[in-house]
């Protein structure tokens, strides 16, 4: 299996603000590759340089190479916030279409997210519609372009966890449907129950490589081993 | 939501002031540049439902007047009170009067020219210059702001600073400057684009700062970042992202500043730099009101003045309570 993603000795900045890497790491074809760690470690601003839309958000990339096996537009994002990566102003309907899909793509991309016609209105504006609405409609806006890479940066964060299985299940069927995914989340468990490799970014580094199960069995940094111990236990006697 | 019964007076005022313009050979009661020198600075004349002796009549009516010297031989009209003269449809126009009365609602200027007629037909002028040259300065100042915002660096940098340096100096000596700086000697059309193309570029630079300051915000928002990752190309996401979210401030930008541009052009006209004669603009018409002893004893030739107020107010009340938040509506 080949690598679709690449990223070498990356080292990426904002102006008077923080440094992140250098860091590599390399995502597979069909694989869903989870890049784990706390609020502010660079996982966003690393998904941003893969997308080539960190300068526009002041931020620069010092040093290193990505390398892609598709072109920039196969590659799909779904933002952290969903009620804010929708244009405000506009209804669903016509952000949908702005896609260039066919009616029958977008109706039949809504299904598979559970999200049909029936239920939703194109006619809605986006904050008509519920947090876990707005991340499938984000996640079929995603996919009905058929992407070969999907970004997702927090998708979960602001859902309930009812919500969350849900999204996650989704992201389970993407991944079978072959679409590599990098999985960007602070949620530990999220990353483990999806992908088969993560990383763990600390302070801008990458600290830990490997698959979930040898992370969660014997960690080696002492931030993964905080983070494993902060994971909550649900007890029920 | 509510608007208020102000802006919706203002409104009104100017659909009807706008259909008038727009209609005004067919409105007008004379043609605006046919002088009747014996009827000069003849007053408004009353329109009458009662006669001398008391009766009502249904039709309103004027009585023609006889022109007189006063003692200080100062002219004054007089009515002559033996004939009553109906309003009736003109042979041209929707509003006029059986002969020999004339019928003169805002009175006449220094030549015997109608001033209600020259009104309409000087709006014409006037309007369009504040609403092209609004929409110019408008339309170049959010370009301007948008460039200097969505790309920020050198070209922010560049852009501002001419900006500013067209914000610095005092509005009026740039106008009379530029003005001066042109050749004297052009027809009207091509003075009114120039007035139009100087009025906008003093007006451009502080749209252009606050579209930038906006841009700077926008450019940041998660859609905007969406869109670039569809691969949507600078312009698309500026005028289908960025623009929407700037269209109230531009709307009520619009609305505020035609006036100014109204009165930059009476300020010119009024010099003798802007629209020059037989061209009309209520700029020029105002160059009758210049010396203080035709104002003193014909106070109607100020009714050109009185509608550039009432213009420009109507505008500022628009502008004020417009509040074209689409959010806002919906939420």
């Amino acid at each position: 299996m080949s690598a679709i993603l690449q990223v070498k000795d990356l080292v990426l900045a904002y102006p008077r603000g923080p440094r992140f890497g250098p860091m590599s790491f390399e995502l597979m074809e069909k694989e869903a590759f989870a890049l784990v760690g706390e609020s502010g470690a660079g996982k966003s601003t690393v998904a941003l340089a893969l997308m080539n839309v960190l300068k526009f958000k002041g931020g620069k990339k010092l040093k290193g190479k990505i390398e892609l096996s598709c072109s920039q537009n196969e590659i799909a994002y779904i933002p952290q916030d969903p009620a804010a990566a929708l244009d405000p102003l506009f209804t669903i309907g016509s952000q949908i279409r702005e896609l260039g899909c066919s009616e029958i793509a977008i109706r039949d991309i809504l299904e598979k997210v559970k999200l049909p016609l029936e239920n939703i209105s194109l006619k809605s504006y986006p904050h008509e519609l519920s947090g876990g609405m707005l991340q499938r409609l984000l996640i079929a806006m995603a996919l009905v372009r058929r992407p070969k890479l999907l970004i997702a940066d927090e998708p979960t964060s602001s859902l309930d966890v009812i919500h969350q299985a849900e999204i996650m299940k989704l992201f389970h069927a993407v991944r079978a449907e072959g679409i590599s995914i990098l999985f960007v989340t602070h949620h530990l468990p999220l990353a483990m129950d999806l992908c088969s490799r993560m990383a763990v970014l600390f302070e801008g580094q990458i600290v830990e490589t490997g698959t979930p199960q040898a992370i969660f069995e014997r960690p080696q940094h002492e931030f993964t081993k905080r983070l494993l111990s902060a994971v909550p236990v649900l007890e029920v006697s | 939501m509510k608007r208020g019964l102000c802006f919706w007076c203002a409104l009104l005022f100017l659909g009807v002031l706008g259909l008038g313009t727009f209609f005004a050979d067919r409105i007008a009661p004379y043609d605006p540049n046919v002088e009747n020198r014996a009827q000069a600075l003849h007053p408004p004349t009353p329109l009458h439902f009662f006669d001398d002796k008391g009766r009502f009549y249904k039709r309103p009516f004027v009585y023609p007047t006889q022109m007189i010297f006063e003692a200080n031989m100062a002219r004054s009209y007089m009515p002559v009170y033996k004939k009553k003269c109906f309003l009736r449809r003109g042979k041209h126009a929707l509003i006029g009067v059986q002969s020999p009365a004339k019928l003169y609602l805002l009175g006449t200027d220094s030549r015997g020219r109608d001033i209600f007629s020259r009104i309409l037909y000087g709006a014409r002028i006037s309007l369009s210059i504040g609403l092209l040259g609004a929409f110019v300065a408008v339309a170049f100042g959010f370009l301007v702001g948008a460039l200097a915002g969505y790309f920020g660096g050198w070209l922010d940098h560049v852009l501002m600073r001419v900006a500013e340096f067209f914000m610095m100096i005092p509005a009026l000596y740039l106008l009379l400057a530029m003005r001066s700086a042109l050749p004297p000697t052009l027809d009207s059309f091509q003075v009114y684009l120039l007035i139009i193309l100087i009025l906008s570029a003093i007006g451009w630079g502080g749209i252009a700062r606050v579209i930038r300051g906006m841009v700077l915000s926008l450019r940041e928002r998660e859609f905007v970042s969406a869109a670039r990752v569809l691969g949507r190309k600078t312009p698309s996401i500026l005028l289908r992202h960025i623009l929407p979210h700037t269209f109230g401030y531009l709307l009520v930008i619009v609305s505020i500043s035609i006036p100014g541009y109204i009165f930059g052009e009476s300020v010119l006209s009024i010099l003798g730099l802007g629209i020059q004669e037989p061209a009309i603009s209520w700029g020029n018409l105002l160059t009758e009101s210049l010396s203080y002893s035709v104002v003193r004893f014909h106070p109607w030739v100020l009714y050109p003045g009185l509608m550039i107020f009432l213009t420009a107010l109507c505008f500022n009340v628009i502008g004020d309570r417009l509040n074209l938040s689409p959010q806002k509506d919906k939420l």
